[in-house]
């Protein structure tokens, strides 16, 4: 009997999307977010980010297509990476932002030439959480269902487990590139 | 004309309100930290707004809170050199120039960036990182950086321009500067007027010379560096003499007759530490000498600082300590050009 490995074709496809289109969509939102309050957006950002797995698995798992896994993904990838960039952003040195004011940069330009080259890695590093916990997420669904069997679920676990560990260490080198950037 | 009057409010406990114009040449902007140097400068670059008032550089109307003219920094002419590094760490030095100069045509961009690195000597650390380029150089594509789009007033906030900086600063740029700083001799060697700013307010301006010798209140001679303050009283006023004489908790002093004040107004008197004289004990009495009992010595690398009970500090040379260490008894002389008497 041969397994049956479409789960973790739809999982890694899915996962795959949804980290992407966090990348995509959150820095820009979180660049304006850091650099002014607003309380109502931040408090939502956090709900949605905090809502647990299961229940947007549960919520999903009847008929469990790709477009369907993505959005109910996206639900709580975007607000996540958005939280993680924003707390990045706000580590921005403001000596280089105002410098870059003097200059005439718009806000676009600083978050493009200043936020992502000095911060981009957190952003990076966001997604490869994503990444994994969407799979452990679709694979939920896909076991509340029946349909996942145990040699995809051991895939499954294995890739998202190499997220986590690609997490880390972008996690890390996000870190070290400050310092560096401090000087002597 | 160049003028800045402005109102913000930050905290309650802390409000900038400065009125006061700008001349030709260098004016150096001293005060402790907290005293809103950093957000006065900012409000004239435009990094900071403020809740009223009227900026004006070479009668350009740069901000006017009646009329709600905010100019952004770009457009205000002014230079910005902060007081931390703040160099772009992922751009080398001349990218650096080169972002700031973007709103330049290419050609245009170019002849700047090359005239700039030629200027400030950074032809051998242009292709570094700021991270592997020295401070020196730092500091100077900063100055650099603040310079190249041509202002018609340099900002410098704290940043250790030296004098031999501000030499090379002059070569390139023939505006205004205004610069905050903590060091009163570089404000000394360096600028042609300054103005003490204590919480938000400015308390004395002038030329760094008079600022220094006449200082107007007890917290500008404060900041000036005086190591004696005392506050006493009146005793008595003799205009005739042309004599005042001032009482302490535990000596009294003699200075010239003090006009607009009267007997029993409280007063504070200043010396610096260099200008207390030592004798022997047995010198023959004078006015102004009084008796003190030493407390501490301390070597310094030129001099000796001697704190007296009252307290009172005196700065003596080497040479003129060794003829009187052995001295149990001490008398100090306070001289009478010397002390300066504030309100």
């Amino acid at each position: 009997m041969t397994a049956d490995w479409s789960p973790l074709w739809l999982s890694l496809r899915v996962a795959l999307l949804v980290s992407v289109l966090a990348l995509v969509v959150a820095p820009w939102p979180a660049w304006l977010l850091a650099r002014r309050n607003w309380p109502a957006v931040t408090l939502l950002a956090r709900f949605l980010a905090s809502v647990p797995a299961v229940i947007v698995a549960s919520l999903a798992a009847p008929a469990l297509t790709c477009p369907l896994a993505v959005a109910a993904g996206l639900v709580r990838a975007v607000p996540y990476t958005l939280a993680a960039c924003r707390t990045a952003f706000q580590s921005l040195n403001p000596g280089f932002v105002k410098a870059a004011r003097m200059t005439g940069a718009s806000g676009w330009r600083i978050f493009r030439t200043l936020a992502l080259p000095l911060d981009g890695g957190a952003a990076l590093a966001a997604a490869a959480e994503v990444f994994a916990e969407t799979m452990l997420e679709v694979a939920v669904a896909l076991w509340i269902g029946g349909r996942l069997s145990v040699p995809p679920a051991g895939a499954i676990l294995l890739t998202a487990l190499a997220g986590n560990a690609l997490a880390l260490w972008l996690r890390r080198e996000a870190a070290v590139v400050p310092a560096r950037q401090a000087g002597r | 004309m160049t003028s800045i009057r402005v109102k913000k409010r930050v905290s309650d406990a802390f409000a900038l309100e400065v009125d006061f114009s700008l001349g030709a040449g260098i004016t150096a902007l001293i005060g402790p930290p907290g005293a809103g140097k950093t957000l006065l400068l900012e409000v004239v670059a435009g990094l900071a707004t403020p809740d009223e008032g009227r900026i004006l550089l070479d009668d350009a109307i740069l901000f006017d809170g009646q009329a709600r003219v905010d100019l952004p920094p770009v457009r205000r002419g002014c230079g910005y050199v902060s007081q931390a590094d703040s160099l772009f760490p992922h751009r080398t030095l001349r990218q650096n120039l080169e972002f700031a100069a973007r709103r330049f045509p290419r050609l245009e961009r170019h002849r700047r960036v090359a005239e700039s690195i030629e200027h400030f000597a950074l032809v051998p650390a242009a292709a570094l990182r700021p991270a592997d380029a020295g401070p020196a150089e730092r500091l100077r594509c900063s100055i650099a950086r603040a310079l190249i789009g041509g202002p018609g007033l340099l900002l410098a906030d704290d940043a250790g321009i030296d004098e031999a900086l501000f030499g090379l600063i002059g070569a390139h740029f023939r505006g205004p500067i205004l610069m905050a700083a903590r060091d009163f001799d570089l404000a000394c060697a360096a600028a042609s007027e300054m103005a003490l700013l204590d919480r938000g307010h400015i308390v004395q301006r002038g030329v760094p010379r008079q600022l220094l010798d006449q200082p107007a209140t007890v917290e500008v001679a404060r900041l000036a560096g005086y190591e004696n303050l005392w506050q006493g009283t009146i005793a008595t006023l003799d205009r005739a003499a042309n004599q005042s004489r001032l009482e302490f908790g535990g000596f009294a002093l003699t200075v010239p007759y003090l006009p607009g004040h009267l007997r029993g107004d409280s007063v504070w008197v200043a010396i610096r530490a260099a200008a207390v004289r030592a004798r022997r004990a047995d010198s023959p009495p004078a006015p102004n000498v009084i008796p003190a009992e030493l407390v501490r010595a301390a070597e310094r690398a030129q001099s000796v600082r001697l704190e007296f009970a009252g307290p009172i500090v005196a700065e003596l040379s080497l040479s003129q300590f060794a003829g009187l260490g052995d001295n149990k008894n001490w008398l100090l002389e306070l001289p009478g050009e010397s002390l300066r008497v504030m309100p």
